[in-house]
């Protein structure tokens, strides 16, 4: 395996249209979900996106695995660009790249057997000659992910399991055609908290056994620095702070990264600071602001750039960068 | 501390949750045996009649049905069960022969129906774009036309063609709601995650349609063709009667059209037209049972509407209070009297199921003080949302209060609690909402989309503030407005036009308008972001300051209890096993199953600690063994532990007069056979 990314998108932007509405019917309105977002997937290692719902990362991970198309930017798969959305490119594209959905009481089709779920890619992508092949294959998917006895949870219906083993079905599902890349999708935000530990070991297990390039969608920037390796933090369709695991936690310089990090429950932290608090609360929805900053009514320490310039990405030490004007070399060392 | 916990075998004990016994073999016996409800049966032995008829009619009839005979109109007799006509032809005969020919039709033509709606609405609605557009249209041009003319004006240009005829007239007629049913219900199939899964594992287009959606359509076609059928039986007597279902061959409407014809009503030959009629009505009601059952079974909302109304007696007796009087000394004790708002004494609720009884609130008994944040923490499953509808009463069946108390102590110098279990019905309506009000998980999403803010508000007034006028309501509405943080001139807005947190602190402020002094919340922040969970924390601590309203704070994230509760109850298996201090708790946590949640969510500041989890999953509530419910996860477990419950007393030193819990490493009696050091809660963690 060369070094260089499994999976790398390069300024993926996606526009939706939104309905007209009945107040401006002539002025069609748009929203930038996915906004110039460029990000390196490397095999073996874990790369996590953190952002509240509507920050647009659900979107990215379906342009990621070509269910969407961006309006703009390319996704390169081992260095060769690719678009498909049916047939056989299609299909190539997904023996490599994976995805786990966020529910997984829903992602299973309810009238089927586990092992046929998991048995259907095997045969989708010929992997196996023969049927014994193939049993043994979904025989050794399930231990992987820690159904054992494989036998015995092979002939169950999804809704006789619990959502944890449902989402490892899922996993196993994910595995089966032997990818490089696996996209998890707010992979246990529907889950009791015993059972994420459990989903997120068997997803880290995966990824060192199998060398998978690992995409850990999440909201909970906690468990980011737990099971990731780097952390991007997104905010309104735009990567606002990315690097290290541990930098981007312990020395968040990006506003909405830290924040994000003040308001993670957190026992250990004693007495929360008290933030900035916007009245009616900060604003969830995309692309709040289309000129200069996203975040900036949100944010303390605002300046009038911040309205009118686009913040520049700013590089960091270890690897580390951040969009935010307090940190571009013109204004100095940063105060905050 | 860490090094003594040994996690059990995790397959272990998945294995014992997954109910093995439950092979699909048993599931389908339950699932028919479910839907084989009175009205199915009945509506089937009735149909199995008539297709018995149907197939052996022709050659039981006494008679040839057109031969005519000199007995012209008479009533039933021996010679002619059912009398004859106006030719002397024998109705029974008659009958017997017709019921081929209009069962015939009215399957063929529910066949053919059923086939045309299937192939328009899942194609509609599967492939979408433009031929859903198109095939929309056709459907709903057919929708607008009145089916029974437009059968008249197409039976009109076939004339004379007999069954085949009828069969096209009406199958062209009727298909249209139908497909419109079937198109909807593929819309929502396709977009349903799990046939995004299988695209997303390369499933090729015809597959995903004919392998992963259309199967899970079958039942909804299957009753479309029932109610087809019956359309189709309506439809051809309808138009048999008229004349124009051809008159050389005999069926039900036939026979009508030539009472009628030959004015049987007029010369009272009820004999004539009553048999024809009523076989169309047995048949058509037939129909509808099987339908009305074979709903019920789909529609689970339905099917627990019938086990309410089963179980409406036995809920309507008011619980049998188990409450001894040692147990006012029990675990309140070291608390005055005064103290406590709300009394909960071997609080026990059930589930009363199809499949047995399940025990999800067990013997639970616990205090609410005056101004606190009590926190009740769990997995899913562990009884917490229903002990939550329990206390407020709101519990729907098949949940049933099976016993214990619920003692409230509005004022602090009240002589005697309000008993809220035995409370008279009006007298509760009033209790609710005005001294206890709750806030839901989905509370943000169950506002009335069609009122606005003010008017969510001021609702609760109206109703409980007769007297006031709209002025005082509305100014209240602001008041409680501006306490949850959102500016007036949100007053008039809508909820739709509200972010998430927003709709959420409006149902705060809903709950808050009458002044309880008990406000309930099921997970109020779940479903939000971090960022507007930690502001509507921030909001509800100051507001419980400035108001000394309790709260009883329901939530699976133990960590926010930790920063936001004063005291934490912990819930297993339907029971607290641990309830002390939130900071005791977080410092010293003593049953093993609150040393394990607090291992399950990692910190984000400081050096990361040990995230290690706890194995398994909750046990079955309908099934437990007399022996600690934690005991297969535990990594504590004793031998005792297997044997019987532990019951909930105080914690060991020092944990005495702080904790109580549930768990044999706290027993006395156990404590001989204990290595040093090994009790949770007794070295600090911290």
């Amino acid at each position: 395996m060369p070094d260089g990314p499994v999976l790398e998108a390069s300024e993926l932007t996606k526009i939706f249209r939104l309905p007209r509405t009945a107040a401006n019917p002539l002025r069609q309105q748009t929203l930038r979900a996915v906004d110039g977002v460029s990000m390196q997937l490397f095999a073996g290692a874990t790369a996590a996106l953190v952002g509240q719902s509507g920050s647009g990362k659900s979107t990215l991970v379906r342009l990621l695995s070509q269910l969407e198309h961006p309006t703009s930017g390319t996704i390169r798969i081992n260095g060769e660009e690719v678009s498909a959305s049916w047939g056989r490119s299609y299909r190539r594209y997904t023996e490599q790249v994976q995805i786990v959905l966020q529910d997984p009481y829903a992602s299973l089709n309810p009238g089927f057997r586990v092992g046929r779920s998991v048995r259907r890619p095997l045969e989708i992508h010929k992997v196996h000659k023969t049927r014994a092949e193939r049993e043994a294959a979904v025989r050794q998917l399930l231990e992987q992910v820690k159904l054992t006895p494989p036998e015995f949870y092979a002939s169950k219906f999804p809704h006789e399991l619990s959502g944890g083993q449902r989402q490892r079905v899922a996993i196993a599902r994910s595995l089966a055609v032997n990818p490089k890349v696996l996209l998890a999708d707010e992979p246990v935000s529907m889950l009791d908290v015993s059972v994420k530990v459990e989903i997120l070991r068997v997803l880290n297990e995966c990824r060192e056994n199998l060398g998978l390039a690992l995409l850990y969608v999440t909201h909970d920037i906690a468990s980011a620095r737990w099971c990731a390796d780097t952390i991007s933090v997104m905010y309104a369709g735009q990567i606002v702070e990315s690097g290290p695991a541990e930098e981007v936690t312990q020395r968040a310089r990006h506003p909405y990264t830290q924040l994000l990090i003040r308001s993670t429950p957190d026992p250990a932290s004693g007495q929360p600071a008290n933030g900035a608090k916007p009245e009616d609360g900060v604003t969830q929805g995309s692309a709040p602001e289309t000129v200069g900053c996203r975040f900036r009514a949100n944010c303390p320490s605002a300046m009038a750039k911040c309205a009118a310039d686009e913040p520049p990405v700013v590089p960091l030490s270890a690897g580390q960068w951040v969009r935010c004007w307090l940190y571009a070399p013109e204004n100095g060392p940063p105060a905050g | 501390m860490t090094a003594v916990f040994q996690p059990t075998d995790p397959a272990q004990a998945t294995t014992a949750a997954a109910t093995p016994a439950a092979s699909l073999s048993s599931r389908l016996w339950v699932n028919t045996r479910g839907m084989l409800t009175p009205s199915v049966i009945a509506g089937l032995a009735i149909l199995g009649l008539f297709v018995v008829i149907a197939i052996i009619g022709p050659y039981i009839a006494p008679d040839d049905p057109s031969a005519t005979t000199a007995a012209i109109l008479q009533g039933p007799s021996l010679h002619h069960l059912l009398g004859t006509t106006q030719t002397g032809q024998d109705v029974l005969s008659e009958l017997l022969v017709g019921t081929r020919a209009s069962m015939l039709v009215a399957f063929l033509a529910g066949a053919v129906a059923t086939a045309l709606a299937v192939l328009i609405g899942t194609a509609s609605g599967l492939i979408g774009g433009l031929a859903d557009e198109l095939l929309s249209v056709l459907t709903n041009i057919f929708l607008v036309i009145p089916a029974l003319p437009l059968a008249i004006v197409l039976a009109a240009y076939i004339p004379n063609g007999g069954e085949i005829a009828l069969v096209i007239v009406i199958s062209a007629t009727g298909w249209s709601w139908s497909a419109r049913v079937i198109r909807v219900q593929a819309l929502s199939l396709r977009k349903r995650d799990y046939v995004l899964a299988a695209r997303a594992s390369g499933e090729s287009r015809m597959r995903l349609i004919f392998v992963d959606t259309v199967p899970d359509l079958l039942p909804v076609i299957a009753i479309q063709f029932l109610s087809l059928v019956l359309f189709a039986i309506l439809t051809e007597a309808g138009l048999a009667f008229l004349g124009l279902g051809g008159t050389g061959s005999w069926s039900w409407g036939n026979m009508l059209y030539w009472a009628s014809e030959d004015t049987a009503w007029s010369q009272g030959a009820w004999w004539w037209f009553v048999p024809p009629g009523l076989c169309i009505a047995l048949v058509g009601t037939s129909l509808a049972l099987i339908n009305f059952g074979a709903d019920e079974v789909l529609n689970p909302r339905l099917r627990s509407a019938r086990i309410a109304r089963s179980n409406r007696a036995s809920a309507a007796e008011p619980p049998s209070s188990a409450a001894g009087p040692e147990l006012g000394a029990g675990p309140a004790a070291g608390d005055s009297d005064a103290d406590v708002l709300l009394e909960v004494r071997n609080f026990t609720v059930t589930y009363r199921t199809d499949d047995g009884a399940v025990r999800a609130v067990r013997d639970v008994s616990f205090d609410l003080h005056r101004g606190e944040v009590l926190g009740i923490a769990g997995e899913s499953g562990c009884g917490k949302t229903t002990l939550a509808y329990a206390i407020c009463q709101i519990q729907r069946p098949p949940a049933v209060i099976e016993g214990g108390s619920l003692l409230y102590r509005p004022r602090a110098d009240a002589a005697a609690p309000v008993d809220l279990l035995t409370m008279t019905a009006e007298d509760r309506s009033k209790y609710r909402w005005e001294e206890m009000a709750v806030v839901f998980q989905s509370a943000m999403n169950s506002l009335n989309p069609v009122i606005d803010v003010q008017n969510q508000l001021t609702d609760s007034l109206t109703s409980h503030r007769p007297d006031w006028t709209k002025q005082e309501r509305n100014a209240r509405a602001a008041e409680v407005l501006a306490m949850v943080g959102i500016s007036g001139s949100r007053l008039h807005s809508y909820p739709h036009e509200l972010s998430g947190g927003m709709r959420q602190r409006v149902a705060i402020a809903m709950a808050l308008v009458l002044e309880p002094s008990i406000v309930i919340m099921d997970e109020p922040t779940t479903a939000l972001d971090v960022v507007v969970q930690r502001e509507i924390i921030e909001q509800l601590t100051e507001l419980r300051h400035a108001l000394k309203f309790s709260v009883i704070f329901i939530t699976h994230d133990l960590s926010l209890l930790f920063e936001f509760a004063d005291r934490i109850a912990v819930m297993y298996a339907g029971s607290i096993v641990e309830l002390g201090k939130a900071d005791r708790l977080y410092r010293q946590p003593a049953h093993p199953y609150t040393l394990g949640l607090g291992t399950c969510f990692p910190n984000v500041s400081g050096p990361l600690k040990t995230v290690r989890g706890i194995p398994g999953s909750p046990p079955d509530l309908r099934s437990l063994p007399d022996a600690c419910p934690f005991e297969p996860r535990c990594g504590y477990r004793l031998p005792v532990c297997g044997t019987r419950q532990p019951q909930l007393t105080f914690g060991r030193p020092p944990l005495h007069d702080q904790t109580l819990v549930a768990c044999f490493l706290h027993d006395p009696e156990q404590a001989a056979s204990l290595p040093a050091g090994l009790i949770p809660g007794q070295a600090s963690n911290a």
